[in-house]
């Protein structure tokens, strides 16, 4: 019955969508809107199948997510670490806690100028940009949930014979999972749109810098194309952190639901 | 209470006669603003747009009975989005840009040229800047090295190309990246790249700031393309069909600041117009090394010649049909 009513979701949705584009293509085809500045959604259509069948996505659509995993890894690592150490230890909390809150009310996006100055335009420049932007969800999430953890919990563990470094990654670690993942997961949207970012600054590459490219161009189509590939990607990355969640915290939909 | 009530009509009826004279005096400066044409343009706030400023402050487009308001814009592609997406009824533009939008089916016409380059300096806007030393004198000496342009696929990006191919090297071979015109200097110093397509003002102040580590390998435009025009002012076709005759004056009055700023080159006070619509200082732009030709028309062999390049090297599909592309205003 649950299945059935999910699936009458979807198909709702879906409609809605098939429903929109009709109407958009018989605008365009009438003259109500102007057809370079969005052409009908069948060309569009047709332009994305051209780039799909012919394999011409695969290098940037490969430049993108390798960027965005390098960046994402990286902040995951550095967020979670050095949560873990907030988290747990005050002095630190009291070192790190005025620069971050100096960093973090800045819009990440609009420090990228200022990498390229230091980082030139190559890769090096792109992954700080995706670290720094995606950093800071973990991180805060990463010291609430090492903060929030049952004191019961750290009882346990000190019974158990754990010391603070123990307790710290086998007790609060753990138990923090929660937070963690719900602070990834918003920084693998801020990962994602500040790789594309730094891609159309840096023209060197990858499917934010082939949106601009054409846009530029007046290769309207194409310019749809791209973004409908980009839409795709973020669908894609969507479910696969929800899949990934489902398969080894499979304890967390319980957890969220008590 | 008598006497309140006639002191208060006797206020209201002087009232009345005030804002009455007062709306006589300025009816005829609120008739003549409604009896202008109005034109929202958007402009790029480079040095080729000098004539524009000029025919701004020199109440040229007043005469013409024209009320401009101009816009500054990043570049020619935005500009000309801006144009298609009726945001402005005039914009300035690479040619280049205007071919690849008439390519696409966007209507784009040129209705005035904004700048050109000659056969050489000083009548260019570009070079091809290099470390001293660094072993690049030729398209050949490009083979496996790093230049940088402000856009790719755009005029700087294609006279690069056309450069190396015609002075020994393979243009295919060549790594060409974007930087900002403000990051280029420090890109080139900095050894990230090994060449950089420089437009003024960031070319003189490159020169400027570190002469005995940079040195022109070529001059950009005028040794690529020579004789060629650069930037116009556009309108759609959908535009001029319904206010030729406001594009008419426009041009007119732009034709009138051309031959002022000819005439005036080297006054104070054109440089003082420049220091303020580029927000350069006065003395950068008195040492500026070349200045772009400003020219009144557009010739439809200019603009075949660009076309020609940008189909060699996959911009274009088909050249298009220059004739068409010119509006008369922009005629010789």
């Amino acid at each position: 019955m649950a299945e059935v009513r999910v699936t009458g979701r979807f198909v709702a949705g879906l409609s809605f969508i098939a429903a929109e584009l009709a109407i958009i293509e018989v605008l365009v085809r009438t003259g109500w809107i102007r057809r370079a500045l969005l052409p009908p959604p069948s060309d569009i259509a047709r332009t994305l199948w051209e780039i799909v069948s012919s394999g011409e996505f695969l290098p940037p659509l490969a430049s993108t997510l390798g960027l965005l995993a390098i960046g994402y890894t990286l902040s995951v690592m550095l967020g979670v670490a050095l949560g873990l150490v907030m988290g747990v230890s005050r002095t630190c909390s009291d070192i790190f806690e005025p620069l971050l809150e100096a960093i973090r009310p800045i819009p990440k996006v609009a420090l990228v100028p200022v990498l390229i100055l230091f980082f030139g335009i190559d890769t090096t420049m792109k992954v700080a940009s995706v670290v720094l932007a995606s950093f800071f969800p973990v991180l805060l999430n990463t010291i609430q949930g090492v903060r929030g953890v049952e004191p019961t919990l750290i009882a346990t563990g000190q019974t158990f014979g754990h010391r603070r470094l123990g307790i710290a990654i086998r007790v609060m670690l753990p138990a923090s999972v929660p937070y963690i993942l719900a602070g990834m997961k918003v920084s693998l949207g801020i990962g994602l749109l500040t790789t594309i970012l730094a891609e159309m600054l840096s023209g060197t590459g990858g499917l934010g810098s082939l949106v601009l490219e054409s846009q530029r161009s007046f290769k309207v189509r194409q310019m749809y194309s791209w973004l409908v590939i980009l839409g795709g990607l973020g669908l894609l990355l969507n479910w696969a952190f929800a899949k990934a969640e489902r398969r080894f915290v499979p304890w967390l939909d319980k957890y969220q639901k008590s | 209470m008598r006497t309140l009530t006639r002191r208060l009509m006797s206020r209201f009826i002087a009232g009345g006669v005030a804002s009455s004279c007062l709306t006589g005096l300025a009816a005829p400066f609120v008739w003549a603003q409604s009896n202008m044409a109005k034109l929202r343009v958007g402009y790029v706030p480079v040095i080729d747009t000098t004539a524009f400023f000029v025919a701004q402050s020199q109440g040229f487009f007043k005469e013409e009975r024209l009320d401009v308001e101009a816009t500054p814009v990043l570049g020619g592609g935005p500009a000309l989005s801006a144009l298609a997406a009726a945001q402005f009824e005039l914009a300035m533009a690479t040619v280049t840009s205007v071919l690849l939008g008439a390519a696409q089916g966007f209507d784009f016409r040129i209705v005035t040229a904004v700048a050109a380059v000659g056969s050489g300096p000083p009548d260019e806007i570009a070079a091809l800047l290099v470390r001293k030393g660094g072993g690049i004198k030729r398209g050949s000496d490009c083979q496996g090295k790093r230049c940088a342009v402000q856009l790719l696929n755009n005029l700087p990006w294609l006279c690069l190309r056309l450069w190396i191919d015609s002075t020994g090297g393979s243009s295919s071979k060549v790594s060409i990246v974007e930087v900002p015109f403000p990051q280029m200097s420090d890109a080139l110093l900095g050894n990230r790249v090994d060449l950089v397509a420089i437009n003024e003002p960031f070319l003189s102040a490159a020169i400027r700031n570190a002469p005995d580590k940079v040195e022109i390998a070529a001059w950009s435009i005028s040794q690529t393309l020579p004789n060629t025009i650069v930037a116009s002012f556009n309108a759609t076709q959908e535009y001029l069909d319904k206010h030729g005759e406001v594009v008419h004056a426009f041009s007119r009055a732009y034709k009138k600041a051309v031959d002022w700023t000819v005439e005036n080159k080297g006054n104070p006070v054109l440089e003082e117009l420049i220091s303020k619509f580029t927000r350069l200082p006065a003395d950068q732009v008195r040492s500026l090394m070349v200045w772009p030709k400003f020219v009144k028309s557009v010739d439809p062999v200019s603009l075949d010649t660009m076309a020609r390049a940008m189909q060699r090297y996959g911009l274009l599909k088909s050249l298009p049909d220059s004739a068409l592309l010119i509006y008369d205003s922009a005629r010789i």
